[in-house]
């Protein structure tokens, strides 16, 4: 055995921890090397001072000190426990609540974002199919949203509200149907007009602001006879939102922004007024 | 029903319990909570445990350290499954707190040793001067190397033990051994500390 591996079994051979083989190698390296012995022995002198280190004493009043805060520690325990036992009922029913709203919202967000999402395919499909074949067009809403042709004084009943739907537009427009469609987002009416030469204008009323049936087509707002209007491009004619009295009014196929001033003054001198008057059945003022 | 205190005591210091460990029904009354069993147990190892903490941590920090050990120990009995002995569970738990408690006061643990309070009434012989010399050498070891030593030279464990206790190979004991005495020997020479020829 060479120094080197001797060195390292040295702590070892000292606290008599080896084999019985390492042991007696390690005893004949020592008896033919006194640098190696001279090491061992150091660490005889090591466990001298090591054993003669002063003995601590313990403080007197230890035990008593750890004993209070046993106590305060069981205090502290029995007063969550007790306060557990009060509360975890309605911790766990709000809890519970909590998670079941957020399912709840999640579902509903997602059903409503779904939801727009269709409005705008479908709308989508309407005005392209407006401006192929106008007077076929509203087929593509009636398909979707049950559209109900009804007579002028049952639409109210139908759609929880007074529509203005004049019999007349400016501009020769005549109306020629009237349905009531029920959609995801509100139950609206349509009003078809039709002029001599066979243009076509529809008039959509309901109770919110619907610029999702636009889906990402170009969308300015303009002033038109003195209302905030929102004018939409649909090829070669327009489509305009306002809001009309207690109702937002859409009309698709204006030729111009003219025409859609000329009717946002029309309709809006025969809205009916905000005031408690706007009950189910009553005619709005012509 | 844990026994009165003084047979558990008794007990325990004939021997007649469990062959295992003879504190198998100290620390399953500890288990339970109960306070003559927590009391035995303090009274079994509290002096061992100051002992340890003193070379680990200090004389300033150790009593408040045995108690957050103690405390400690209490907390976390129900942990202790009796597959290893309860001494060296408790040993282990021990320094775990000291190293924690080390990693606290990172900044200010070497610091610390050196301003241990001076004790005016201790002596001035040759054996107070090295005594006081081996506890600046101690204090300056690295706290793992430190801990194995004061396990080794101070408490007495085995290889075997001290394995366990601080859950390492068996066979790096001894060469963590070699270390600890090594870098003590050097840094009580720089200390002024005279080596017999």
């Amino acid at each position: 055995m060479n120094c080197e591996s001797a060195r390292e079994l040295m702590s070892a051979y000292y606290d008599r921890e080896l084999t019985p083989d390492l042991e007696l190698a390690v005893r004949e390296h020592l008896e033919d090397c006194p640098h190696c012995a001279h090491h061992l022995a150091q660490f005889e002198q090591l466990s001298k001072l090591a054993t003669e280190l002063r003995e601590p004493s313990v403080p007197a009043d230890m035990w008593s000190a750890i004993d209070s805060s046993i106590d305060r520690q069981r205090l502290r325990r029995d007063r969550w426990a007790r306060a557990w036992r009060r509360y975890s009922p309605a911790a766990v029913a709000a809890v519970l609540l909590v998670a079941a709203s957020l399912v709840a919202f999640s579902y509903w967000q997602n059903r409503h974002a779904a939801d727009h999402r269709q409005m705008a395919a479908t709308f989508g499909q309407y005005l392209e199919r407006f401006h192929e074949q106008p007077e076929r067009a509203e087929d593509v809403l009636l398909a979707r949203y049950e559209g109900r042709l009804l007579p002028p004084e049952q639409a109210a009943g139908a759609a929880k509200f007074q529509p203005n739907a004049p019999d007349r537009l400016p501009q020769g427009f005549t109306r020629t149907k009237l349905y009531v469609l029920e959609m995801p987002c509100c139950t609206c009416t349509q009003t078809i007009y039709q002029d001599e030469q066979g243009h076509v204008l529809a008039l959509f009323e309901h109770n919110d602001q619907q610029r999702d049936w636009f889906g990402d087509r170009p969308t300015i707002t303009a002033e038109c006879h003195g209302k905030q209007t929102c004018l939409v491009q649909m090829r070669d004619r327009l489509a305009a939102c306002w809001k009309s009295g207690p109702r937002h009014l859409t009309i698709v196929g204006a030729r111009d922004v003219e025409q859609v001033a000329e009717l946002v003054a029309y309709l809006d001198a025969r809205a009916p007024s905000l005031a408690p008057a706007d009950s189910v059945g009553q005619r709005p003022h012509l | 029903m844990l026994a009165p205190a003084s047979n558990l005591l008794e007990a325990h210091q004939s021997g007649s319990r469990a062959a295992s460990d003879p504190l198998a029904d100290v620390v399953a009354g500890c288990q339970r909570g109960d306070r003559h069993a927590q009391r035995l147990l303090y009274e079994h190892c509290h002096e061992r445990l100051f002992r340890l903490l003193v070379r680990l941590v200090g004389r300033q920090d150790a009593p408040d350290l045995l108690q957050q050990v103690f405390l400690r120990v209490f907390q976390k009995i129900g942990q202790f499954s009796g597959r290893a002995r309860f001494e060296t569970w408790v040993y282990r738990l021990a320094i775990n707190e000291c190293l924690q408690f080390r990693r606290q006061r990172a900044r200010t643990f070497c610091a610390m040793h050196a301003e241990e309070p001076v004790d005016p009434a201790a002596d001035h012989t040759q054996r107070a001067l090295q005594q006081e010399l081996m506890e600046r050498a101690l204090a300056q070891l690295a706290p793992d190397l430190r801990a194995i030593f004061v396990l080794r030279e101070v408490e007495g464990l085995s290889y075997r033990r001290i394995a366990e206790t601080l859950q390492i190979k068996e066979g790096t004991v001894g060469s963590r051994l070699n270390q600890a005495r090594t870098q003590l020997r050097i840094h009580l020479v720089e200390l002024g500390w005279k080596p017999e020829s």
